[in-house]
């Protein structure tokens, strides 16, 4: 009887979870997507007055090569076009901008009035035939209208990917002449994209490793000029410097800002020992953060400005460690074959980037903070230098090629590991290190 | 039981005898043919013979004569034949001088140019040794930009990519007079199946660590049959007939057509990867007219895995899939329009993930 019983229960559990499969909505569950880039169209901004005409199409077309060299957005070339955006304040025709298969539109117009500039623009979800955000309006002169056209398509990708974007930044960097035996090094500034070059410093010593700091006025470098290395600090807009740290009979480099700007993270060697130090920067004071008889360098803060990333060989391979802030026993996250330096914590506090050299390459990748999840990015003869861009999604380094006229250039990577491209330079550069969104 | 026993062995006995006397596996001889023969002696087997022996020689031949032969030579004389006497020509004492012919007018031909070029042989082919590499490593596919479940291969170079993707024309049966300009079809879009970064680009393909195993799910406990569970049962009774009686009417969907639907959708569904928004999962609602098109607007159910921002993201990412994918209507059966007019449609890109 019981055996029956419960054979009639189960049937009925069975038809019970029969019925409710086949009643209310239809259920399905997607789990594998398309990786491509977004098609969008950007038309030139429509001038509003004679004297705007040329902006208009140089705003477009700098919004454009922003996006498109992301490596996540497509533009769809203007001859593709159906509808034209000749006002403002007209509607948008959705059916034309589907056909051509845009899913984003940026529309913008621009005035000009002596010598200032107004640009506005919105941005549509062409297939959901809706605006993204509202519009927005910005102000300035008209030498300033590439960082306006920066400024809309950090907007435009704000909007889109629901992320800070990295175009209105620029890079700090240590610009490179002459053969390798020879080389002349010095400190040059630039927009992200390597437009609007300004040098910080001549060429007269050697100058390596430029930090920026996190409101992005200020540098810290490491030179040469009194025989030994040195950690310098210099404002950027007045171009004036200082030493950090002048002690005889040491060595100080690889300097870092910490988070709010008001100490420096840096390695000094003393008595054939180099460990990290913390130095408050308008006191002076330092505070010694490891002891150990090997090389500690290469410091990065975590965003939140808890713990310390940095390189050792304490193990006698050079590996990175997370230690608190406040420094104490460290903790090894890296296990891979081979050798790890340069770590960089994220902006988003999520991964480290790191330089790996391992079987005679060099390699940029990036794991988790507890040092799971390495990736390597790239690969090469000789790649170094990892910096984050300001939302964390881009890695710019430095790729030297092999051989006696071998040159170092600047290269972005996305962090998926696509999109690698070089920075257009005339010239050589290394240690780039990116600025704030500004 | 004994007069079974009995009766048993009795039928037995009688089934034995029945099968060696009664002839059961007895049968008609096969059918066969009748030739009729006849009894011959020696004398007329050697008559018969007879005509058949070899011709004998026939030494009864016609001798050859031989031919008379007379002793006189004979007659050997020659005459002169007078239609030949032509006589001795007539000589001329002042014969004229040979001239010189005038070559003034005539030129000399010039020789005509020719280049002694000696044809163009392909040179042949030396003879060479294969080395075959001792480490070969696999074929890496062509680093493309599009990522998809299903790798395209890159179309032809001389074949069109357009922005605007066009279905190839087919003949239309039932508007055969309308005479319409052939389209170009355009060509699928190459696709790998996952990204290859720089440092992936020598690297084996081979997987170098399987994922663990998933544990086999303990066994499930017996049933409590108790009171207790009477009552459930009853509930679930009334929860079953309850949902039946709500359920549409009509066969369900088959797993086919879900999974097609499922792939229109996710052709158009784009990852950003790299992004916060690849960590959220989320639900929409779609309401479909019976052409299969989107009806009304695409609303968010629920979504779990991240900040607001990356939440509208995913959002924004799912609800372009179902619009643009829509096209012309998601051919769906409409027979079975009750199972699909309301979907719920889950996007999970954890899969898609960085790892």
């Amino acid at each position: 009887m019981m055996r029956l019983f419960a054979t009639l229960l189960a049937g009925l559990m069975v038809l019970g979870q029969l019925a409710a499969a086949q009643s209310g909505p239809l259920r399905i569950e997607i789990t594998e997507g398309v990786i491509e880039p977004l098609p969008y169209a950007v038309p030139d901004f429509v001038a509003e007055d004679g004297g705007a005409k040329d902006y208009g199409a140089q705003l477009a077309r700098v919004i454009a090569e922003d996006l498109n060299g992301t490596g996540l957005f497509r533009e769809i070339p203007a001859k593709a076009h159906i509808s034209q955006i000749t006002n403002f304040a007209s509607p948008v025709q959705f059916a034309d901008w589907k056909a051509v298969n845009a899913q984003a539109l940026v529309t913008g117009a621009v005035s000009v009035s002596g010598n200032n500039l107004e640009v506005k623009f919105r941005v549509y979800d062409v297939f959901a035939g809706q605006e993204l955000g509202n519009g927005l309006r910005f102000k300035g002169t008209t030498e300033g209208w590439r960082r306006m056209a920066h400024k809309v398509a950090d907007a435009v990708y704000s909007r889109i990917t629901g992320e800070g974007g990295y175009f209105d930044s620029r890079v700090v960097f240590v610009s490179e002449t002459g053969p390798k035996n020879d080389r002349k090094k010095r400190l040059a500034i630039m927009d992200y994209d390597g437009a609007g070059l300004q040098y910080l410093t001549d060429s007269s010593t050697i100058v390596l490793a430029p930090r920026f700091s996190p409101k992005g006025d200020k540098v810290l470098y490491t030179s040469y000029e009194t025989g030994f290395p040195r950690v310098f600090i210099l404002d950027v807009g007045s171009v004036k410097r200082r030493a950090l740290e002048d002690q005889d009979g040491t060595m100080s480099f690889a300097p870092r800002f910490s988070p709010d700007g008001k100490s420096v993270l840096m390695s000094i060697t003393q008595g054939g020992n180099t460990d990290i130090y913390r130095m408050d920067i308008s006191s002076g004071r330092q505070t010694q953060l490891t002891n150990s008889p090997g090389i500690d360098t290469a410091p990065s803060y975590s965003p939140d400005g808890s713990k310390i990333v940095f390189e050792s060989d304490r193990s006698g391979n050079q590996q990175l460690y997370v230690m608190s802030a406040k420094g104490g026993e460290p903790t090894r996250i890296s296990f891979g074959q081979g050798r790890y330096g340069t770590p960089v914590w994220s902006p988003r506090g999520d991964l480290i980037a790191f330089t790996k050299q391992n079987k005679g390459r060099f390699h940029i990748g990036v794991m988790r903070t507890d040092g799971s999840e390495e990736r390597l990015l790239t690969a090469s003869f000789l790649d170094e230098g990892p910096t984050w861009a300001p939302n964390g999604r881009v890695i710019m380094f430095t790729r030297e090629t092999q051989g006696a006229k071998g040159s170092s250039s600047l290269y972005s990577v996305d962090v998926s590991g696509r999109n690698l491209k070089k920075i257009r330079l005339n010239g050589g550069a290394s240690d780039p290190s990116w600025s704030p969104l500004q | 039981m004994h007069i079974g026993h009995y009766i048993s062995g009795a039928g037995h006995v009688g089934l034995i005898g029945l099968v060696f006397f009664g002839g059961v596996f007895q049968s008609d001889p096969p059918p066969f043919e009748v030739t009729g023969v006849s009894v011959v002696t020696t004398e007329e087997f050697d008559a018969l013979r007879a005509g058949e022996h070899s011709p004998l020689p026939n030494t009864d031949v016609d001798i050859p004569v031989a031919p008379n032969l007379s002793d006189t030579a004979p007659d050997m004389t020659s005459s002169v034949d007078p239609d030949l006497d032509q006589g001795a020509p007539d000589a001329t004492e002042n014969a004229p001088p040979d001239e010189t012919p005038d070559l003034s007018d005539l030129t000399a031909p010039q020789p005509s140019e020719v280049t002694d070029t000696s044809p163009t042989l392909a040179p042949p082919e030396p003879e060479m040794a294969v080395l075959i590499p001792r480490d070969t490593t696999r074929p890496m596919a062509r680093p493309e930009t599009r990522v998809a479940p299903d790798p395209v291969a890159a179309p032809e170079p001389d074949t069109k990519i357009d922005d605007i993707q066009r279905d190839a024309t087919t003949p239309d049966q039932s508007a055969s007079e309308t005479v319409q300009d052939a389209q170009e079809a355009t060509a699928p879009e190459a696709a790998t199946t996952e990204i290859v970064t720089e440092a992936k680009e020598q690297v084996a393909l081979a997987p170098r660590a399987s994922v663990r195993p998933v544990l086999r799910p303990p066994q499930r406990t017996r049933a409590d049959t108790s009171n207790k569970a009477k009552a459930g049962a009853d509930a679930a009774v009334a929860a079953a007939l309850a949902e039946e009686a709500a359920a549409p009417s009509g066969p369900p969907l088959t797993r086919g057509e879900k999974d097609a639907l499922r792939v229109s959708v996710q052709n158009c569904w784009v990852v950003d990867v790299g992004s916060q928004a690849a960590n959220v999962t989320v639900t929409v609602a779609v309401t479909l007219d019976q052409e299969g098109k989107v009806a009304g607007p695409v609303t968010m159910l629920e979504a779990s895995g991240g900040d607001d921002q990356a939440i509208q993201t995913a959002f924004g990412a799912a609800r372009r899939a179902v619009l643009r994918c829509q096209r012309g209507g998601y051919k769906l059966p409409i027979e079975k329009y009750d199972h699909w007019r309301e979907i719920e449609i889950t996007f999970n890109p954890e899969k898609m993930r960085l790892k």
